[in-house]
Order: structure tokens, then C-alpha cells, then sequence
């Protein structure tokens, strides 16, 4: 029994695992209403957004060398802000429509993969920066010329645009099934099966290494940065179709959560360090927390406050787990 | 008193290993002493346990005549002793003035720094060594290192420091800041000061020291006035009789070279250099550190691109752009700091092994063959005898022994044509380093061209068909045979330009 839990503390996947079965169970047994097939179903849903973005944190603080990206929220905001107006107001075919919005997403991830790659600026400044640049992008594009200067919502969709996030397959809501799922496999192969994984690890863990080892250090960084991007606009895309309403203001303070939740998936702020299979789990651990929470009657509010202390618990306890064991 | 300072059968061992065998030393006010030897003669532990950084094992130090015990730095600073280091130890965000009285600061009477008077001081201090002092507000980090250190003797001043040791002062110095060094290490002599002052460079030890020791093997071999020795004695007191070690080489080298370096240049590190290597030889390259070795080596890999020369590889001519291109054409570079520039200390053994070799592994659609991994990685830690519990092992956690051996296998595995070692075996036991030597002659006699650059000179002589010896960025001398002999390569190191038979590179 001893060796177990020994086990379950090193392996902080597995810490995690069991911190989300004893929330799982108190929520099960605590809130009414709670373990139902409508509810648990439900609830995947709301984890896929801030899922996609911290998905994109955890392959950008892999990558060392100060990796983070602060624009996650604000690229979220301009593509679903792209995808609402080329759809609302222009008029132009969904698909295509979606397909640029991709695109965007891509692009200014791109840019930010170049700037931090080959000016040296640190990543934390250069995504600052974009945070605001992109943030202010999209206002300006939601601004429409016919009723004055102010940036408004676009939420003329046609019908078949909700079907990302509105519509499901076998009672599980599609974007979780359609999207969240396979982007999860394939980041999967990518860290763990193929040769980008690896190179990614090596350049996190340690540069001057990887450079020495024939490991094109940049391409890596730009190729993260530019993942970030794409899976941020997915998530533009997604917020999108499910409430039916391209905002302004929709993916503000986003960042900071994503982060947080690739965090304490087990993610080394150093780099190099972490795996999918934590920060899936850091996701399945907030999206519980935020659902089990809403059902008891908690209010909103307390939401943020939660996810802190949930981030900091964790930590804490792991680690006075592991200094128990020492002695 | 007739010294300032007295060591006397100064014992030193780490782990097993006898740095310092009871060593005399003495130093008077008003001197410079020169402490000479080759690396891992004893010097920077002798000169550690002066400045507090070390105790002694046994042995008694006097200072100003009374037995004394520094156990700190501080507590040396404090009666007087200073080093002053080759990189200057300074606070680059802090200003000139207050690095200089950092921990000895003067203060108004209200508990306030006297600025005031802090400049007042320091002013004077400046004058009297001749220096300017415009730049006493100046951040520390703006000045050149020969500033830096210059300042660093004004602290020990203010610390009014009887003693003043200077540990290779000179080796990253310009001419001018050299001179301007000198022309105060003397001002300091005629003031009372005893100097200890260390040096690689003989000539300049003539020009500034009064009395010179030479230390090898932790023991001191000798000790005369500056005037009653010539650098031959002195050179032939650091080779002394060095016990080369043997190893059986098959010796076949190739007909033609596989490098071929001519007239390499990279201003400032090294200019005009030109040698050939020939498959199945171990090319040697011994010099002081900061001789140019490692950079001739990196540029050859292509983290640096040369100003002017030819590299011809494998029969055409070559230019690396990156070290990813040198290692496509077959070209491997373990470089000198393990830690830093070879390992990913905190991601497995089989990672750290195979990581070179990913492009060769993959399947289809980027996905490594794990397979294939770990075979190389297993038939890696088989071959070269890798001690570490399982393939999954985190490198940190191995010996310093096997974590080189890690770094090496991870350049074996890309089965290259030319091998560039830098400092294979720094720091790491006496077996693996047997082990590491006979792996290098094995590979070597299967036809492999080995590079290799290393500063203890044991390792040289037993290793190199031929030693290229490099000074100052240049090559000052290429010998094989008879002629590879401990002296000659000393004497070309620090700085004796050799003419050698045949030329420099055939």
C-alpha cells in the first residue's frame, strides 16, 4: 500500500488522476443532479474552449526558454471576430469563412513564433504586446460602419454555423467528439510518438544542448507558437457556433486560466518538462470543479477564486506528500 | 618579519586525489611572486586556500608573522588579502563607486552613505595609481573588463590590502590594458604591497616578477630569483618527467586527408590557421584555455561562420551554416562543457543518446520508431559500458563518469567520420577515463578521424599521432614522433613559435 501511494506521488499524472476521482466522487455524492448522463456530457462542452487554449500553453512552456503565450485569449477573440463578420456581414460561405479564420489563427501565432524566436525578445513581452494588438484588431473589425463607430457583436448566422457547438452525436456534444478528442490524439502522437516531440522536449529542457545536437532550435519555437494560434482560433471558432454570437470582448482574461490549467497538469514553467496526459487531466479537473460548483448553488464568482486555490492546493499537497515519504 | 606571508607543508587532497603535497610558499612585502605551473600542478588550490575559499588539510599559515586561520573570503578580505580574478567578480547593475565600497561603505552620521566622501576617496585612490576617474558613477557593467579589474585593485585598496593576488590577469587583457596593469602592479610593489601573480605567459613573468615558483604535481619544484633562472629551466621544471601512459594503436591512417583547414581565419579568436586530418589519426590539439582550440573547433561545425580560409571535407569544399548541415555531412562535436552544451540532464538516458539519430529512426509521418530507439540506446550503454539502472533514467542522476559516456554515445550513434572532442575526459574518474581512451584509439583504428583538444597535457602525449599546439589564436607549433615531447609542447604554448620540420599541417 505504501509503495503505492509512493508511486502515486512521483508520478504527478497520476496524483492528478486521483485528485479528479475524490472530486468526481464528493460531487457525485454531494449535488443533486450532478451524476446524470445530461450532465456529464453536458459539462464536456465548456471544458473544450479553455481545453484548446491550454493545450496551446502547454506546447509553447514546453519549448523553454521563458515559453509563454499571453495572446491565446486575444487571437480567440479576433478569429471568432473574423469568422462572425465574414459569415454575418460579408455574406461569404461558412466553410470558407471558417477556414481564414483558421488561417488568422495561424498566422499571428506565426508572427509571435518569429518574433521571439529571432529578435530574442522574451516571449513574455513579445505576447504581451500581441495580447493588445490583437485584442484591439478585433474591436476594430467588429466595428460596423453602419450603425456608428462602436465595435458590436455579430450573431446573424445561418443555422448550419451551430452545428459545431450546439449539436450532438450520440448525446455527446460534437465539438468534444469531432474536435476536442482527435486534437487531442494528435497532440498526443506529436509529443510522445514523433521526432518534432523529441526535438521539442531537448530544445525545453536545455537550447545550447539541442543547438550543439543539430536541432533546429528556431524552427521549433516558430512551429509551437504557430500551433498556439491554430488552436486558439479553433476555439474562437467553437465559442462561436455555441453561443451563437461573435463577441468583442469574449476571450478576455482567458490566458491566464489556460495557463493556469496547464499548470498544474504538470507543465515546468522551465520547460521541457510535462505531458499531455496531466494537462488533459488539469482540464477534466477545472471543467468538474466549475460544473460541480454551478450545480451546488455557488455562485460565478467564486469560480476564479477556486481555480487558484485548486492550482496552489495541489501543489502543496504533492509536494508534502513527498516530504513525508522522505523521511 | 621577513614575510607578509608564510604556508608552510600545506597539505591538500580532494576525494582521494593529492592536490597539494606539502607546499612552502612565502611572499614579502613589496614583491611580486610568480607562481607558475601547467594545469593541475596545485596553483589554484595553493592560492584557494590563501584567499579563504579553502581550508588545508594540514599545514600552518603566518600572516604578518602570527599563525593565522582564513576560513572565508571575507575573513581574508578583511586582513588584507585580495584576489583579484581573471573575470572580474563585480556587480554589473551597481555603479563603479559602490562596488568599490560594497561592505565597507562610509556613512554620514545619520546611518546614510557619504557619497560625498566615498568619491572623495576613491578619487585619490584613482590618482594615486595613475587612472583616470570620470566613470566613478558609471554602471560597473559598462566598463571593459580591464576597467573592471583595475577597480577591483581600488577595492582592495580601500581594504587596504597588504596582499594583492592576481590569478591570470592577463589572459583576456588587450596590450594596452596589459601594460597599464603592469605600470600599477609596480606602483603597488613600491608602496608595500606583496603580489602574488599567476600567469601562463613566461615572458611577462620576466618582465614583472621578482622571485618565481614553479609548482607540479602539487609540489613546489622550485623557487629562485627572477634573475637566476631562464625560461628553459623554468619550462623544463613544469614538464619535469611526465608519466605518459602507452596505448596500442593499429596505426592506419589514410592516404588522404578527410579535413583539410587552410588559413582559417576568425578575428579575434585565431587567424591563419591550417592543418590536415587523416582518417584512423588522432589529431591532438593542446594550447592554454582561451588559445583558440574550441573556437577553431566550433567554427569547423558551424556555429560560427570564419571570416576568411578553406575547409575541405570529405575530398570538396565546405561551409557549415549550422550544425545540423556538419552533422548531415558527417561531422560529430562533443563540445567541452557536459552539462551546458552536451546533456539534457533532465530527459532520459535513451533520450539523450538517440536524440542525434531521430532523422534515421523515423517511420512514416514524423513518428520515431521506438523500437529502433531503444536498440541504439541499448547497444550504446552495452558498448560503452554506461552504468545507469534503465533506459528511462534521468541523465542528471549518473555519475560524471557516465553521463560523458552518455554524450559520447549520442555522437557515436550517428556513426561519424570526423570526431571532434573537446575535453573528453574533464572531470570524470580515473576508469571511465581509461575506458574513454581506449573507446577513442578503438574507434581511431576502425578509421575514424579524431580531433581532439585537451588541456591536460597526459592525455595528449598518450592519445595524439600528432599535437598541433595553439597560442594566442595561432598555431605555434605541430609535432609527431620524437619530436612530440612534453618540453616542446610547453615551450609552444606559452608562446615559443616552433619551427617544425615539414611545416605546419603535413
Amino acid at each position: 500500500m505504501k509503495r503505492v501511494l509512493d508511486y502515486i506521488v512521483e508520478n504527478r499524472v497520476l496524483f492528478l488522476l486521483v485528485l479528479f476521482v475524490a472530486l468526481f466522487v464528493v460531487f457525485a455524492v454531494s449535488v443533486p443532479g450532478f451524476f446524470t448522463f445530461y450532465n456529464l456530457t453536458n459539462m464536456t462542452q465548456y471544458g473544450v474552449e479553455l481545453g484548446l487554449l491550454a493545450l496551446a500553453e502547454m506546447l509553447v512552456i514546453l519549448s523553454g526558454g521563458g515559453g509563454i503565450d499571453l495572446s491565446v485569449g486575444s487571437m480567440l477573440t479576433i478569429v471568432a471576430m473574423i469568422i462572425g463578420v465574414l459569415i454575418g456581414r460579408v455574406g461569404l460561405n461558412p466553410s470558407l469563412s471558417i477556414l481564414l479564420g483558421l488561417f488568422a489563427g495561424a498566422g499571428m501565432g506565426y508572427l509571435n513564433g518569429v518574433l521571439v524566436s529571432y529578435t530574442g525578445i522574451l516571449p513574455f513581452i513579445v505576447t504581451l504586446a500581441s495580447l493588445y494588438i490583437y485584442k484591439s484588431l478585433a474591436l476594430i473589425i467588429a466595428v460596423d460602419p453602419r450603425f456608428g463607430p462602436n465595435p458590436m457583436p455579430v450573431s446573424n448566422f445561418p443555422e448550419s454555423f451551430y452545428f459545431v457547438g450546439q449539436y450532438r452525436i450520440a448525446g455527446i456534444p460534437f465539438q468534444v467528439l469531432c474536435i476536442f478528442i482527435p486534437v487531442i490524439l494528435l497532440l498526443w502522437l506529436l509529443l510522445e510518438k514523433s521526432i518534432f516531440g523529441r526535438y521539442l522536449y531537448g530544445v525545453g529542457s536545455n537550447e545550447k544542448a539541442a543547438l550543439f545536437s543539430g536541432i533546429n532550435v528556431c524552427r521549433v519555437r516558430v512551429t509551437v507558437y504557430t500551433l498556439s494560434g491554430i488552436l486558439s482560433a479553433l476555439s474562437g471558432w467553437i465559442i462561436t457556433s455555441r453561443i451563437a454570437s461573435a463577441r468583442p470582448d469574449i476571450g478576455t482574461g482567458y490566458e491566464l486560466q489556460a495557463i493556469t490549467i496547464a499548470v498544474l497538469g504538470g507543465v515546468s514553467i522551465k520547460g521541457g518538462e510535462g505531458s499531455i496526459g496531466g494537462v488533459v487531466l488539469g482540464i477534466a479537473i477545472i471543467t468538474l470543479l466549475y460544473n460541480g460548483m454551478q450545480l451546488a448553488g455557488i455562485h460565478q464568482i467564486w469560480q476564479l477564486g477556486s481555480l487558484g486555490v485548486v492550482l496552489v492546493g495541489s501543489v502543496l499537497l504533492n509536494q508534502v506528500l513527498l516530504a513525508r515519504r522522505k523521511i | 618579519m621577513e614575510y607578509i606571508l608564510e604556508c608552510r607543508k600545506i597539505f591538500k587532497s580532494f576525494g582521494g586525489v593529492q592536490a597539494l603535497r606539502g607546499v612552502d610558499f612565502t611572499l614579502r612585502s613589496g614583491e611580486v611572486h610568480a607562481l607558475v605551473g601547467e594545469n593541475g600542478a596545485g596553483k589554484s588550490t595553493l592560492i584557494k586556500i590563501i584567499s579563504g575559499a579553502l581550508l588545508p588539510d594540514r599545514g600552518d599559515i603566518f600572516y604578518m608573522g602570527q599563525p593565522v586561520r582564513i576560513d572565508s573570503p571575507r575573513k581574508a578580505q578583511e586582513i588584507g588579502i585580495s584576489t583579484v580574478y581573471q573575470e572580474p567578480l563585480v556587480y554589473s547593475e551597481l555603479s563603479v563607486l559602490e562596488n568599490i565600497f560594497l561592505g565597507r561603505e562610509i556613512r554620514t552620521p545619520w546611518g546614510n552613505i557619504d557619497w560625498k566622501r566615498e568619491e572623495e576617496q576613491a578619487r585619490s585612490l584613482f590618482a594615486s595609481l595613475g587612472l583616470p576617474h570620470h566613470f566613478l558613477r558609471e554602471p560597473m557593467g559598462e566598463l571593459s573588463v580591464g576597467l573592471q579589474q583595475l577597480v577591483l585593485i581600488a577595492k582592495a585598496l580601500v581594504y587596504e590590502a597588504k596582499v594583492i593576488i592576481f590569478d591570470e590577469p592577463t589572459a583576456i587583457l588587450t596590450e594596452h590594458e596589459t601594460e597599464r596593469l603592469f605600470t600599477i602592479i609596480r606602483k603597488l610593489r613600491d608602496q608595500g604591497v606583496g603580489i602574488i601573480y599567476i600567469s601562463h605567459r613566461l615572458e611577462e613573468i620576466f618582465r614583472i616578477a621578482d622571485r618565481v615558483t614553479v609548482m607540479r604535481d602539487g609540489e613546489v619544484r622550485g623557487e629562485f630569483p627572477i634573475t637566476a633562472v631562464d625560461r628553459a629551466k623554468i619550462v623544463e621544471l613544469m614538464a619535469g618527467k611526465l608519466l605518459v601512459e602507452e596505448i596500442a594503436r593499429r596505426g592506419v591512417k589514410g592516404d588522404h586527408p578527410l579535413l583539410s583547414v587552410q588559413g582559417l581565419t576568425r578575428r579575434p579568436r585565431f587567424f591563419d590557421i591550417s592543418f590536415d586530418l587523416f582518417p584512423g589519426e588522432i589529431l591532438g590539439f593542446f594550447g592554454l584555455v582561451g588559445s583558440g582550440r574550441t573556437d577553431v573547433a566550433q567554427t569547423i561545425f558551424g556555429l560560427f561562420r570564419p571570416e576568411s580560409g578553406k575547409v575541405f571535407f570529405d575530398g570538396r569544399e565546405v561551409s557549415f551554416g549550422s550544425p545540423e548541415e556538419a552533422m548531415q555531412a558527417g561531422i560529430a562535436y562533443l563540445p567541452e562543457d557536459r552539462k551546458v552544451q552536451g546533456l539534457f540532464p533532465i530527459q532520459s538516458v535513451a533520450y539523450n543518446i538517440s536524440v542525434t539519430v531521430l532523422r534515421e529512426l523515423v517511420r512514416r509521418l514524423g513518428i520515431v520508431d521506438v523500437r529502433k530507439e531503444r536498440d541504439i540506446a541499448e547497444k550504446h550503454i552495452r558498448e560503452l559500458n554506461i552504468k545507469t539502472p534503465n533506459l528511462k533514467t534521468r541523465v542528471y542522476s549518473l555519475s560524471g563518469g557516465n553521463q560523458q559516456k552518455v554524450v559520447l554515445a549520442k555522437w557515436l550513434s550517428v556513426t561519424p567520420k570526423l570526431l571532434i572532442l573537446d575535453e573528453p575526459t574533464r572531470g570524470i574518474d580515473v576508469a571511465s577515463k581509461s575506458e574513454i581512451h581506449n573507446l577513442i584509439a578503438h574507434l581511431a583504428d576502425q578509421g575514424l578521424a579524431v580531433m581532439m583538444i585537451s588541456s591536460e597535457l597526459p592525455e595528449i602525449l598518450k592519445m595524439s599521432d600528432r599535437v598541433v599546439v595553439m597560442h594566442e589564436g595561432r598555431i605555434t607549433g605541430v609535432f609527431e614522433g620524437p619530436e612530440k615531447t612534453a618540453e616542446n609542447i610547453i615551450r609552444a604554448a606559452t608562446g615559443e613559435r616552433m619551427a617544425v620540420a615539414g611545416g605546419v599541417g603535413v
